[in-house]
């Protein structure tokens, strides 16, 4: 009996130790980068390698795919933290584990980037507060889930998209003071880009049939929903956790009907259940609106950027608002 | 009452979402009874869980052999989802049933490890999202408001089965229960009906889990059997008072959840802990008052 | 000789053949040979932990014996009926039955799977509940009953299966002297009238030793079997005791 014991007590030893052997990640390339950058959700992600460049080594805490409401850091995230220089998290409600899980660590050396210092940040469904009261129930009820809680998907809103590129540029630039004029420029390139962006949308969005969008997902689309003068509502409240209810379901609904539309929106990494039936009941079609947290591996693999998928949103919200 | 006129009219827009957890909450009471009577009010809890792991393994599972699935392709995504499901729920409540009989160990300790590692299954599954593309969380839950004809239909059938199989062996599935060895002297093959048994109470907690997710699951399978345990005196009283409860409560709680602007699985079950304690207290009151 | 063997078959119900009984291949007994006749009145006693209730399951068929073999019947005829008395203690309260409900599940062995019980099952299970006493409160719930109510509703049961052989395992345990007195003079009575055969568990010599006609004593992992007159005499007894003591 009691060798089987130590046999057994042998056997799970060893197999822990392979485990943990496995774990040990490969060396990352032998090129020398200034600067080891850990950030929470893509946007993050992609700002900070076209800023980085080949100056900074860029890694995204999120696994592809998943979705971020839900996400819980993994003990390998903790040890790519300790080892890195900067960690860059959109704002506290975005990632209200970040901080406490970054202090948490006791790693001396790494930097927490709030990337929203300077950022105004919105009420969720502020803007849309008693504007309309499409269901015809007399009751504005419906909207008041969303107010009190803070919109944090401040990226979609593109001046606030710039602000954040200056707070990471301005991270790096402290950190690695010597590359100063390389990461001022990239991110000046980067800026560039999101204000030619932002020039096209204006243009893009200023001559169509509708002014309303529907998304079956999570309020995540305020902020530019806000910027371009559109309405908008989602069939949950803005964290991605929140069910649907009835009420605003059937609301939705009426809304697609009153205002004629021809497409509601799905979002990205979450079943577009919600919004397949909304266009099933109303025969419209679903159009895909990326909110940007995370992309799947497909896309990684093709190397989607912020920006492209942010043009890949315009093409859609165009078809969506049948703008000429 | 407008709510009850709109939500009543043939043509509202979540009639399906209404209909199914009306039907859930008047089938899952009915195999309710028997986890309350066996003694089995943990796999009542354990069991939606572990039959949404099921879920999550099988979906991992053409992932993890290198086969892509197609989600838009829902049949196959749902049928693959339902034998994970039914797979896991089964096989645990076979394997808990068998270490019951065997009389050994801790049942509660057994069923709460269960319930704790398919929690846990199901985060590290999620962690390791082999999807990318598309939360399959959500497939996990089922949603009651998204609820599509084709799945009104499964729902409806399989509950029918389940209501009819009930209805057919009732007094064979009461014997094994109240006197397995008095089944086994008049030649019953009671292994045979337990495991019956065992195989409706997997279907009804797969179907519920499926369309209209663990946490409905779990309130419509204990809730109003024990509710109703609390003023029935007879077993029918105890069986058609379980079921109405839980079809009466699936109605309201739709309503109220309509009216208010709430989720109706957690106004549901809300509602149903309302009424127990409402109702065990009363009963408790009268049996006092009963017996000075 | 052959005709004498064909006679003896034929009025012998149960036959253990070096039968051992004990659960999973753990023998508490072993080597246990002995017939039971047909409409004889057999009380297995024994001392409480003795391994009578563990021998009346394995007669049963409710666990399997360990070795040997159990022939119940005549080779060429039925199975015959048990009708089961468990101790009333076993059942769990939670269910909602009536003392009527539990003695109807006494007729589930004539009612096929899927078939309602038939109306003249309902009034024969209510002839047995009148013929136990149980008429009276058979409309209450069964949990809440008295031991001794329980105990009739629960012969009634084993009489509604219009059995061969009535079975009881300790008929009189948790019930007071006058109530253990009239159940076994209705076992009793029953068995003379229907010409039942009557197998019945108890710890309680005294009061098997005016009904029982024959006797099966586990004492000390030895079985004695005898008429009852003979093995419970003084003189036996006390033999017996001085061997367990010597």
């Amino acid at each position: 009996m009691k060798k089987v014991y130590a046999v057994s007590v042998a056997l799970i030893f060893a197999v822990l130790a392979s485990a943990c052997e496995k774990k040990e990640v490969p060396a990352p390339p032998a090129a020398h980068k200034n600067l080891i950058v850990v950030t929470t959700l893509f946007p993050l992600y992609d700002v900070a390698r076209t800023i980085g460049g080949d100056k900074a080594e860029v890694s995204l805490i999120l696994p592809p795919g998943v979705e971020p409401h839900t996400f819980e850091p993994r003990p390998e995230d903790a040890a790519r933290v300790t080892k890195a220089d900067l960690f860059i998290f959109t704002n506290e409600f975005m990632e209200p584990w970040a901080v406490k899980f970054v202090k948490g660590l006791n790693a001396g050396n790494v930097a927490l980037v709030d990337s929203s210092r300077g950022v105004t940040l919105l009420r969720a469904g502020a803007e849309e507060a008693g504007a309309d009261d499409h269901d015809g129930r007399g009751d504005k009820g419906h909207h008041h889930h969303h107010a009190g809680a803070m919109d944090p998907h401040i990226w979609l809103d593109f001046d606030n998209a710039q602000i954040m590129v200056d707070n990471i540029a301005s991270a790096m630039v402290a950190r690695d003071p010597a590359n100063k004029a390389y990461y001022l420029a990239n991110a000046a390139a980067c800026k560039a880009e999101l204000e030619k962006l932002d020039a096209d949308y204006k243009a893009g969005l200023s001559s169509c049939a509708k002014r309303v969008f529907l998304h079956g997902g999570h309020y995540a689309f305020g902020y530019l929903a806000n910027r371009y003068g559109l309405q908008y509502e989602s069939a949950s409240a803005v964290n991605a956790d929140a069910e649907p209810t009835p009420a605003k379901l059937v609301a939705l609904v009426k809304q697609v009907r009153a205002n004629g539309l021809k497409y509601v929106y799905s979002e990205e990494l979450l079943s577009p259940r919600v919004s397949e039936m909304i266009a099933k009941e109303t025969g419209v079609s679903v159009l895909l609106l990326h909110g940007a947290h995370n992309i799947g591996k497909a896309d990684f693999d093709q190397g989607v950027t912020f920006i492209s998928l942010m043009r890949r949103n315009l093409t859609n919200l165009r078809t969506g608002l049948q703008c000429k | 009452m407008d709510t009850l006129h709109q939500i009543i009219s043939p043509d509202f827009l979540l009639r399906n979402s209404l209909y199914t957890s009306v039907l859930i909450g008047l089938a899952c009471p009915l195999v309710g009874v028997f986890l309350v009577m066996r003694r089995l009010v943990f796999m009542g809890v354990a069991l939606p869980q572990i039959s949404s792991t099921g879920v999550a393994i099988a979906l991992s599972l053409p992932l993890w052999m290198g086969v892509k699935l197609d989600h838009h392709a829902s049949q196959s995504v749902h049928t693959l989802a339902f034998a994970g499901s039914m797979v896991f729920s089964l096989g645990a409540i076979l394997i808990l049933a068998v270490l019951e009989r065997r009389g050994r160990g801790q049942p509660e300790g057994r069923l709460g490890t269960a319930y704790v590692v398919a929690s846990a299954l199901s985060i590290l599954l999620l962690a390791k999202n082999p999807y990318g593309e598309i939360g399959w969380l959500d497939m996990l839950k089922g949603e009651v408001i998204t609820i599509s004809n084709f799945d009104l239909t499964l729902t409806a059938a399989a509950l029918a089965l389940v209501v009819a199989t009930l209805g057919l062996f009732h007094k064979e599935l009461l014997l094994v229960s109240f006197d397995r060895e008095m089944a086994l002297t008049l030649h019953k093959r009671v292994v045979f009906w337990d495991v019956l048994l065992y195989v409706l109470i997997g279907l009804t907690v797969s179907m519920a889990v499926l369309s209209v997710g663990p946490l409905i699951a779990f309130g419509f399978l204990l809730i109003p059997a024990l509710t109703a345990h609390a003023v029935a005196r007879t077993m029918h009283g105890f069986t058609i008072l379980a079921s109405l409860i839980g079809g009466a409560t699936a109605f309201l709680g739709f309503c109220i959840a309509y009216g208010l602007d709430v989720p109706v699985g957690p106004t549901d079950v809300v509602l149903l802990g309302l009424l127990y304690a409402i109702v065990w207290g009363a009963a408790r009151f009268m049996r006092k008052c009963a017996a000075p | 000789m052959l005709s004498r063997d064909k006679k003896a078959m034929n009025d012998t119900l149960i036959t253990l053949d070096n039968l051992g009984i004990g659960y999973e291949a753990h023998a508490v007994f072993a080597g246990i040979s002995l017939a039971i006749s047909r409409g004889s009145f057999t009380a297995i006693l024994g001392a409480n932990g003795s391994g009578k209730s563990t021998l009346l399951k394995t007669v049963l068929g409710l666990i399997p014996p360990v070795a040997g073999r159990i022939h119940v019947g005549p080779a060429n005829a039925a199975a015959p009926t048990f009708g089961y008395v468990p101790q009333s203690t076993r059942f769990d309260p939670i269910y909602l039955l009536s003392g009527f409900d539990v003695a109807l599940m006494g007729v589930y062995g004539r009612v096929r799977p899927w078939r309602m019980v038939p109306h003249s099952e309902r009034a024969y299970t209510t002839e047995c509940l009148r013929a136990a006493g149980a008429e009276p409160f058979a409309h209450k719930r069964f949990a809440e009953l008295s031991g001794g109510q329980k105990q009739r509703v629960l012969i009634a049961r084993a009489l509604a299966t219009r059995p061969d052989v009535l079975v009881l395992d300790e008929p009189t345990a948790g019930v007071d002297r006058e109530t253990t007195r009239a159940v076994l003079e209705f076992i009793s009575q029953i068995h003379q009238e229907r010409k039942i055969t009557v197998l019945l568990v108890t710890h309680d010599f005294a009061s098997v030793r005016q009904h029982a006609e024959q006797v099966i004593w586990l004492y000390e992992g030895t079985v004695f079997h005898g008429e009852t007159h003979e093995l419970l005499s003084a003189e036996r007894m006390a033999k017996i005791f001085e061997m367990g003591i010597g």
